[in-house]
């Protein structure tokens, strides 16, 4: 039985809980309302990595009406709407859904990562590496002791455990690791934040710069080698994280993680 | 008696302000114009023991974040190399400058070959060989008809081959049927995407790279509203290879006087199901 929550009640306990244990809350940051009426009654959470359409579909099938997601909605970080000329038959469709479906989307990413003592996203992809108990430090400054695998090993080990196909490697397959790191989407976050480690692991990176560092890395003999798995694979794991933590803070009203899909299928060449 | 200012300075070549950075000497006389997307160490160590040359690129060889990109996502930091002056890849490769014989120039407009985007889609739907492409400037894209209809998963195996990677990336059906191909060099924004989907006939898109919280969720969400638009990714260096070597074969005609030679950027990464590492 759902209690008689609204959208903003259960945005303010999260927010309360977080302020509550030390950590203040940014004034400029995108986890914020998307769309819909924080004055909505919600009768049921859903946790979700993207707001897709088809994640907000199949979290009105589960009776959510409350939408947490991790990554934004209108195809920007910032989520800026579409300028008016630029309301397509993509845009019309998908707030069609979310009207039909009185969804409320609110978007928690910047204190999922940043409003806990450890990064609960990131610790959940650790956790579905197996790496939790080998990794040192917090966050992208963690750094997980390997016992001197080959880089090869550790891709496929990474490939099992997320269970993608979708996994690029830059570096001497025989290298051997012994330390593994961990970036964002850019080259500073993998060799500026941290100490580098032997491989860095991360969430999608742009190529001109991350991929051609690591290119050259193998070429001039520095043993620093570069795993790619996509965003959502980086990610998507905390948001199922999420769902139980809400499940604990939010009693009265059922939560459930929704999957959003990789959007990737590696297609080999002909 | 050619420089690399001398080259630079051919009309029409780099867009007002489009020299980002240089390196090495620009004034010294050169026998030689090396065309690279990325002037990778491999090549500038290849370059030291050549003749003077000049190398013009698209990325910074030293991996600085790209002006103009999303401020939200990549921070444009002037102070890049600087602060990573001390990083043993950056450190290891500012030596292989040490000869004397390369200058490099960071002129990422000329693989724009002066008319923008759409230029380099078009090169890089005409590299494909599979038919004429038509320009589509709105969406800094070019479209072409194949002989006969493939599946996206054909079309993707056949763009890979082509363009020279193991793979690509591919959202959406693949066993859904098109003949009207688009391509787009380069990152496909969820704009770009969005003035290709315009025209119903149009089943698949070659791009370079799409973000994953811009150019691939909108495709997802396209799809959801029965618009089936397959986003087919080769990677961004392999998209705009084709460009490259339109911009050599151009500096060969206005340098006649120089050897003029197009370095494709091979595809850097590899997979651990894939038979042959890179």
């Amino acid at each position: 039985m759902s209690g008689q929550l609204t959208a903003q009640q259960i945005t303010d306990r999260i927010r309360a809980d977080v302020e509550s244990r030390g950590f203040s809350w940014a004034d400029a940051t995108v986890d914020t309302f998307k769309v819909g009426d924080p004055g909505t009654v919600v009768t049921g959470i859903a946790s979700s990595w993207m707001a897709t359409s088809d994640v907000i579909a199949a979290a009105a099938a589960a009776g959510c009406n409350l939408l947490i997601s991790h990554e934004p909605t209108f195809w920007n970080h910032l989520d800026n709407l579409p300028a008016p000329e630029a309301h397509d038959e993509v845009y019309a469709e998908k707030m069609r859904l979310i009207e039909e479906t009185g969804m409320v989307i609110w978007r928690f990413h910047d204190h999922n990562h940043f409003g806990f003592t450890r990064d609960p996203v990131f610790d959940a992809l650790l956790d579905r590496l197996g790496f939790l108990p080998d990794t040192e430090g917090n966050s992208l400054y963690a750094t997980t002791m390997v016992p001197g695998i080959p880089l090869s090993e550790l891709a496929v080990r990474v490939e099992e455990a997320l269970g993608t196909q979708n996994v690029r490697v830059i570096g001497d397959p025989a290298m051997p690791v012994h330390t593994v790191g961990y970036g964002g989407h850019t080259l500073d976050s993998c060799i500026l934040w941290r100490d580098p480690a032997d491989v860095t692991i991360v969430g999608e990176v742009r190529e001109w710069d991350t991929f051609e560092y690591y290119r050259d890395a193998a070429t001039l003999g520095v043993p620093r080698a570069l795993i790619v798995i996509a965003h959502r694979q980086l990610e998507t794991w905390g948001a199922d994280a999420l769902a139980g933590w809400l499940t604990e803070l939010i009693p009265e009203v059922p939560v459930h993680a929704i999957d959003a899909v990789e959007p990737f299928r590696v297609v080999a060449a002909a | 008696m050619t420089s690399s200012e001398d080259v630079l300075g051919t009309p029409g070549l780099i867009a007002d302000g489009g020299m980002l950075a240089g390196w090495g000497d620009l004034t010294t006389p050169i026998e030689a114009i090396h065309v690279a997307w990325s002037v990778t160490a491999a090549l500038l160590g290849e370059l030291s023991d050549a003749a003077p040359s000049l190398v013009l690129t698209r990325t910074n060889p030293f991996f600085a974040p790209p002006r103009g990109f999303d401020p939200a996502i990549v921070p444009s930091d002037d102070d890049w190399v600087s602060k990573v002056e001390s990083d043993p890849v950056v450190a290891r490769k500012r030596a292989l400058f040490d000869s004397g014989r390369v200058a490099v120039a960071f002129a990422p407009s000329a693989w724009d070959l002066g008319s923008g985007a759409t230029a380099r889609s078009l090169e890089l739907a005409q590299f494909t060989g599979w038919g004429a492409p038509e320009a589509r400037p709105e969406a800094g894209a070019a479209v072409l008809e194949l002989a006969a209809t493939q599946t996206v998963d054909e079309i993707a195996a056949a763009a890979a081959e082509v363009l020279g990677s193991p793979r690509a990336l591919v959202i959406g059906n693949g066993q859904a049927r098109t003949s009207s191909v688009a391509f787009i060099a380069g990152i496909a924004s969820p704009a770009q995407l969005r003035e290709l989907l315009r025209d119903p006939a149009i089943g698949a898109a070659v791009v370079g790279e799409t973000v994953e919280w811009e150019g691939a969720p909108y495709t997802q969400d396209a799809a959801a509203a029965g618009r089936h638009l397959a986003v087919i990714a080769v990677g961004t260096a392999l998209s705009e290879n084709p460009a490259g070597a339109a911009l050599a074969r151009r500096l060969a005609v206005e340098h006649p006087q120089l050897t003029v030679q197009n370095h494709p950027t091979d595809e850097a990464t590899w997979m651990p199901h894939e038979e042959v590492h890179a």
